[in-house]
């Protein structure tokens, strides 16, 4: 058979995936931009707003107080989360005896089913009786300096990023992969001119697993962004205490769907869009000057 | 060829597609689709009531799944409803019922309910009133739970030096008890607590002890009024004096230290604080009795009534509950009426209510408070229930309200916000809602030619 003969058939498996994507991903996007510049109150016509969605955003406190727990989350949970996915890695690196029962170990806490995860730690932060709590008890800590985690408006995103470093692992998993790919012989040569740990880590490790490193930010970004199952499950959806746990996402979630103003919230869907898009470009551009691609 | 092969595939799947479709019955029969939101040992019973409905209504055949439904999740239904594939009878929360019926969510079934000869009088009133919007019919009241008893530590009043067959009845004599009930372990942390005004829901607290003040929270307009809007009433002086007092125990005894206490246990049914032994005094829901004996068979306890100032409401209660209701898009038909009434009227639905999952029937007929007038436990609730004049708030922004009162509780507890300023901005912002959302109505019942048949 001819070889341009074969484009239907190619089109024909591709199919499935592309009525899909057309009409699962590309048809809302498109169909929330329409939306965010309305009132839909889900049942009867969306009616013609204008920008007026917009405007509100702009002076909606809620948004912007959702907008910055989910950028303090952000802030802490990405790079914590890295740097220790990362310090695992390379200590798995050593060639240390059983590396295969280590990875799993530390593997393991991210493939947990989200809602298990979360009564897990529910219970581990539990201010009086929690386990984490005991311990700092146990090491000394005065009773007045022991965090009340979720029960408390400032402690509650830390207790948030703390069990979010649980699921470190999966990083972990990458940066270990990477590492296995860095070139013996440059640590080789290194050691010969006199190199110590540290500026093999700094100068061949590092760059050398940089567009890992780059990848896990970018990801990790976006995740955080849509931040929303731990709170939701870990608040009930509201946030507590006094919306201390008011992420970005759920506050969208409560607007489409315990307000059912979808005009509203497929607005803030798209500022959500344009934050994370700025986000991502500011990362990338910033990436030029330190990420080095050995292929 | 290959497209001959792909043909054959596509054929193929077609086949095994239509071979899945279930053969249709035998016998011609009406189907009804009923969602409930109920798991567990009650959707059990609901399969038991399924069963006899079934057997006592031949024609019909009952298909029931389940559909979570809160404030926060109806998603199933409502896009259902919105999607063009509702199902004919849905299970309605009854302060939801004015704002599905504004937002176009139901069906009115004034015609089905005045051809039964069921009225009003049937009902406990302000359920009845719960399940009209704009002067018509939306659904049959289910239950009536009384909220709420308070419900009191005999063993923990005896260790504070209080007569435990005496339960407080001001607030004077409740901030009192608190305070001797109120204890903490050497390293100063909270291990026992006298009552905590909030509990879990800002939002529910606030109704309890506004009215429990002699507050309201909406005036509807006057009956033959032109408009359907009426005035909300939030920033009632009583309910200032209500959260106010509430405030009164955060700052007392730290919002954040009486959280950690309450999250120190894992499961409200379980491991209910009062069942723990952790609050000595606690506002309960009639159903929460049933966990009471199964997971605290020991405590000794006893039931009263909310203490009430001098001045507020003695004996007070709002009553909640189950409603049922047909969605739009949804033929009404008299089979799925025939369904709702027999549930909200029978003795078997009704008892089952009753039994099953221990709230009290919204009709006043049922037999099952025959079984009630004994009990020591359920003779108070029976009597708040008697006693209730109130619901929530009959407003089709109830969700929102709510949702304010939860965030403006929050705001009095964590930041010390002034409560007559919190309850000012919630007012204007409910009012400024309702009136987007009546006057959207009203337009739509001009437009069909309603005009002034409200109320």
């Amino acid at each position: 058979m001819r070889q341009d003969n074969r484009w239907p058939i190619g089109i024909a498996f591709c199919l499935p995936l592309i009525v899909g994507l057309a009409s699962l991903t590309i048809y809302p996007i498109i169909a929330s931009l329409y939306y965010s510049l309305t009132d839909y109150p889900i049942f009867g016509r969306p009616v013609w707003l204008g920008l007026a969605n917009y405007r509100e955003l702009v002076t909606d406190p809620r948004v912007w107080l959702s907008l910055w727990n989910t950028a303090y989350f952000a802030i802490f949970a990405v790079p914590l989360g890295m740097f220790c996915g990362l310090m695992l890695a390379l200590l798995l690196n050593l060639k240390v005896k059983g590396l295969a029962f280590y990875r799993t170990m530390f593997f393991l806490p991210s493939i947990v089913p989200l809602i298990a995860a979360c009564a897990l730690w529910g219970q581990i932060l539990s201010p009086q009786r929690g386990l984490l709590n005991e311990f700092l008890r146990f090491m000394g800590l005065p009773e007045a300096w022991v965090p009340g985690w979720l029960a408390h408006e400032l402690w509650a995103k830390p207790a948030l990023v703390v069990m979010s470093l649980w699921g470190c692992g999966g990083g972990m998993v990458l940066y270990l992969a990477a590492l296995q790919d860095v070139p013996q012989e440059l640590y080789e040569s290194a050691s010969l001119d006199g190199a110590t740990a540290w500026h093999r880590l700094w100068h061949i490790t590092l760059p050398m697993i940089s567009p890992v490193l780059l990848f896990t930010l970018v990801m990790g970004l976006i995740g955080t962004m849509q931040y929303f199952a731990q709170a939701y499950v870990l608040t009930s959806g509201t946030g507590d205490p006094n919306d201390a746990t008011l992420f970005y996402a759920l506050n969208l979630f409560n607007t489409a769907f315990a307000e059912y103003r979808l005009g509203y919230a497929s607005a803030m869907a798209w500022l959500m869009f344009v934050v994370i898009f700025v986000a991502t470009l500011g990362v990338m551009k910033l990436s030029n000057r330190y990420v080095y691609y050995h292929s | 060829m290959q497209l001959r092969f792909i043909g054959a595939m596509l054929i193929a799947a077609a086949v095994a597609a239509g071979g899945c479709r279930k053969a249709p019955p035998a016998a011609k029969k009406t189907v009804i689709t009923f969602w409930q939101p109920f798991a567990g040992d009650v959707k059990e019973a609901m399969e038991k009531l399924r069963v006899e409905f079934e057997r006592t209504h031949p024609g019909i055949e009952l298909n029931m799944s389940y559909a979570a439904n809160n404030l926060n999740a109806s998603q199933k239904l409502f896009l259902a409803i919105a999607g063009g594939a509702p199902p004919d009878v849905t299970m309605v929360d009854g302060q939801q019922l004015a704002e599905w019926a504004a937002r176009g969510a139901l069906t009115d079934i004034t015609d089905y309910v005045n051809t039964s000869g069921l009225t009003g009088n049937d009902f406990w009133l302000p359920r009845w009133k719960e399940s009209m919007f704009a002067g018509r019919v939306y659904a049959l009241p289910w239950g009536a739970d009384p909220n709420f008893a308070l419900l009191w530590s005999k063993k923990a009043f005896r260790e504070a030096g209080l007569d435990p067959d005496r339960p407080p009845t001001t607030i004077q004599e409740l901030d009192e008890y608190s305070r001797k009930l109120t204890k903490f372990d050497n390293r100063g942390r909270l291990i026992q607590l006298g009552i905590v005004p909030w509990e879990w829901l800002g939002d529910n607290s606030m109704f309890t002890w506004g009215y429990a003040f002699g507050g309201d929270f909406y005036e509807p307009p006057p009956p033959g009024s032109k408009t359907l809007i009426g005035k909300v009433t939030a920033n009632h002086p009583k309910n200032v004096e209500a959260l106010k007092w509430i405030a009164s125990y955060s700052r007392n005894y730290d919002v954040r230290k009486i959280r950690a206490l309450q999250t120190s246990v894992f499961g409200m049914a379980t491991n209910n604080p009062f069942f723990v032994g952790i609050e000595a005094m606690r506002l309960f829901h009639v159903t929460e009795l049933k966990w009471l004996h199964m997971y605290a068979p020991t405590l000794e306890y006893g039931v009263g009534v909310i203490p009430a100032p001098p001045d507020g409401e003695h004996p007070t209660g709002w009553i909640g509950g189950w409603s049922m209701a047909v969605p739009r898009g949804a033929k009404a038909s008299a089979e799925a009426f025939e369904f709702i009434r027999w549930m909200c009227t029978s003795d078997e639905g009704t008892i089952a209510l009753g039994k099953a999952m221990n709230q009290f029937p919204a009709y006043k007929k049922s037999p099952f408070f025959d079984t009630v007038k004994d009990d020591p436990d359920l003779k108070v609730f029976y009597e708040i229930l008697k006693n209730s004049k109130h619901v929530r708030t009959l407003m089709p922004v109830q969700g929102y309200l709510m949702e304010l009162l939860k965030r403006g509780v929050n705001k009095v507890l964590y930041e010390d916000a002034d409560p007559q300023q919190v309850l000012d901005e919630i007012t204007v912002q409910t009012q400024k809602r309702l009136e987007h959302v009546l006057r959207r109505v009203e337009l739509q019942m001009a437009a069909d030619g309603r005009i002034g048949e409200a109320r």
